[in-house]
């Protein structure tokens, strides 16, 4: 994967999938911060334009990040309330399958019935390939497709 | 039901009062009373015969085409509600996330007659059980990103199309094939076995118990999870054993691609051939010489031509054959052009022939991949004469007993695996993961609507209707052609965008005069839906 290319906001989302993996003492043995941990509790990391080398964030890049991710914290937020004016419920889903399963129900006729986890919603993003041509595709949850997917490639 | 009302009140309308044969989804927006999204009050002309005026308007129009082309395909007493809202979801100037939809519900052992102790989702249930099985609740859950083209640090420069047309701008994303696909999860093209081959909650479901693993010859609650887990990781291995989608296949698919060698006899015959993303399409002409091996006496492997060749003169003007793996597709192909080569054969280090991604617009010759076993033969016995074409026996994106081939790429992706068909589909489908600009989604579902007879969906047998005239236009053809559900989704517009019968009639010959230069209705079909808008405008 060529990190000099990727977005700054995916950079910041395999920082914290590394960084949630990651025990305390590999966290200390790196050699050099890449990343750095916000207010907010996430970790941002950029890349350098010259270097193409991960590094911290600048103040400024680090503003920007949380700013782009401001908007779907936000609507994410308000998923977890059903929406008052839709007259209708269900637009809020468990979060686990295990938080669904325990809210299964039985049916007047005998059956079951129960909702179904987020997890299980699909999702479809698009990005820009390296011509700029806009290519469609499924992805897990709210993360954002890579640039090329390394079974694409080789 | 009053015809010309104005817009907002008769789409209202319109979506409540369809053919009784029909099933009616309802819109159910998440957006109301917030005066954002599916109310966005900006300002918008009118696009792709989207008769809308604002962002809301068109977003509201286009998502209720969606609803009632789908409403014309399927058969279903109980209304279907489908929650929709516009959200900012996560975006950077080059990537976003579109969107997402899925049932809300499912169920198990709520009619007579439905497979035992196995999931259905809710839209279906509720179509099978002929009552609501969860009054007050959604059946489908919808969000798409309301970002887009509103935020310019989202997806910079893009924009969604709300025309209704077909003819997405360059740089614009067609917002009505997304719904259609989307809309095609939530009505039940979708599985519930986990990455692991676990079944939710524990129990199959109807998606499930018709996806097949064609090397153990079990469907997928006669394997264990492991085994499950092994096929989710296929696209050679996992397809749909419904037999309504293996009947119309032949109707929708294209004959296989194929490297077809002559010479030696021992290797003699048709190999199915993966087509690469970059490069020139291969065909009888360009692929027409002499097969050999390539060698490049360095790096991981001297077969993979992921370095510069050193055996030049053997493959030059003629196509050379490589093993896949340690570099990118376009790598390989661009060491076996630099040394003469005329095109590339790639061995795949697994099963199945994978479709070959990258991007090099220097590379001037065509590539095919095969698979493993298949490679192996061919490496065997070499020098081979070789060409390109179509293997008349068998189908593209389907296994040699014609069964068609879900998505199950390895490694396992979530969000897309199993619950699509595979992207080896030619023509490109519209349950594939990945959406292209050659769908019509207002026109042809393909195989979508086989599946959905596999897993318990009716769908419509009979001929278009506009009002009580019944035209000569199939609802759904065989082979996944919805040209009656069109006629019929344009005719609920044309009432509810229209102030009145002669301007009802006007929209209706205009739909007459563009279906019938795109050929979708053919014949006399324009005529006689024509006659039917005048008589139901009496």
């Amino acid at each position: 994967m060529n990190l000099k290319h990727q977005p700054l906001w995916l950079l910041a989302g395999i920082a914290v999938c590394i960084t949630a993996q990651a025990s305390p003492q590999q966290t200390q043995a790196a050699p050099a911060p890449t990343a750095v941990e916000s207010s907010d509790g996430a970790m941002k990391v950029a890349i350098d334009p010259k270097t193409g080398k991960l590094r911290a964030p600048t103040d400024d890049e680090a503003r920007a990040l949380s700013q782009a991710a401001q908007p779907a914290a936000n609507a994410r937020a308000l998923r977890r309330a059903e929406p008052l004016g839709a007259g209708k419920r269900g637009f809020v889903a468990p979060a686990t399958s295990g938080e669904a399963a325990a809210a299964q129900r039985k049916l007047p006729s005998g059956g079951t019935m129960q909702q179904v986890p987020e997890s299980f919603m699909t999702n479809v993003a698009i990005q820009r390939d390296a011509q700029g041509r806009m290519v469609l595709q499924h992805v897990d949850g709210e993360t954002l497709p890579q640039a090329a997917k390394e079974g694409d490639n080789e | 039901m009053n015809k010309f009302a104005p817009l907002a009140a008769a789409l209202l309308a319109a979506a409540f009062a369809s053919n009784a044969a029909a099933a009616d989804l309802v819109l159910i927006s998440g957006d109301a009373g917030t005066g954002t999204g599916l109310e966005d009050p900006t300002a918008k002309a009118p696009e792709g015969q989207n008769p809308g005026t604002t962002l809301g308007e068109q977003r509201t129009i286009a998502y209720q085409f969606a609803m009632d082309l789908w409403g014309s395909v399927l058969q279903s007493d109980a209304t279907i509600y489908v929650g929709a809202s516009f959200q900012p979801l996560t975006c950077t100037p080059t990537s976003a996330v579109l969107g997402s939809a899925g049932t809300t519900f499912i169920f198990s052992d709520f009619a007579p007659g439905v497979v035992p102790e196995t999931w259905y989702s809710s839209a279906l249930a509720d179509s099978i059980a002929g009552e609501d099985l969860n009054p007050g609740y959604i059946d489908i859950n919808s969000r798409f990103n309301g970002d887009i083209g509103v935020n310019p640090n989202c997806l910079t420069g893009a924009d969604w199309y709300y025309g209704l047309d077909g003819k997405t701008p360059e740089g614009k994303i067609n917002f009505l094939n997304v719904v259609m696909h989307e809309i095609g999860h939530g009505l039940g093209f979708q599985g519930f076995t986990n990455s692991a081959g676990d079944f939710l909650a524990g129990q199959q479901d109807i998606y499930s118990t018709f996806a097949y693993d064609n090397v153990l010859g079990k469907t997928f609650p006669a394997l264990t999870p492991a085994e499950r887990a092994n096929a989710l990781r296929s696209s050679t291995v996992l397809v749909w054993s419904g037999p309504q989608v293996k009947k119309e296949a032949p109707l929708v698919l294209d004959y296989r691609n194929a490297l077809k060698v002559a010479l030696p006899w021992q290797a003699a015959g048709n190999y199915e051939a993966g087509l690469a993303a970059f490069g020139p399409k291969p065909t009888l002409l360009n692929m027409l010489g002499i097969l050999v091996a390539a060698q490049d006496g360095a790096g991981l492997s001297s077969t993979d031509a992921c370095e510069p060749l050193t055996n030049g003169a053997t493959v030059r003007k003629k196509f050379a054959l490589v093993d896949r793996g340690n570099c990118p597709y376009v790598t390989k192909v661009a060491n076996v052009q630099a040394a003469g080569g005329l095109g590339v054969v790639v061995a795949n280090t697994g099963l199945g022939s994978p479709a070959m991604g990258g991007a090099d617009d220097t590379i001037r010759i065509p590539a095919i991949s095969v698979s493993q076993a298949d490679g192996a033969k061919l490496r065997a016995n070499l020098p081979s004469i070789i060409t390109y074409g179509q293997d008349y026996r068998h189908l593209q994106g389907a296994d040699n007993s014609g069964r068609v081939r879900l998505y199950a790429p390895n490694p396992y992706e979530s969000g897309s695996t199993f619950s699509h068909y595979d992207v080896s589909h030619l023509p490109n489908a519209l349950m594939e993961p990945a959406i292209t600009d050659t769908l019509r989604g207002d026109v042809n579902l393909d195989l979508t609507p086989a599946l959905f007879r596999d897993i318990g969906w009716t769908v419509n047998p009979g001929n278009a209707t506009i009002g009580d005239c019944v035209t000569n236009v199939d609802v759904v053809d065989t082979g996944g052609l919805i040209t009656g559900a069109n006629v019929q989704a344009w005719n609920k517009l044309c009432e509810a965008s229209s102030a009145g019968k002669p301007q009802y009639l006007k929209c209706m010959d205009n739909y007459r005069k563009r279906a019938t230069a795109d050929k979708i209705l053919v014949g006399s079909q324009g005529a006689k839906v024509l006659a039917c808008a005048a008589k139901a405008a009496k």
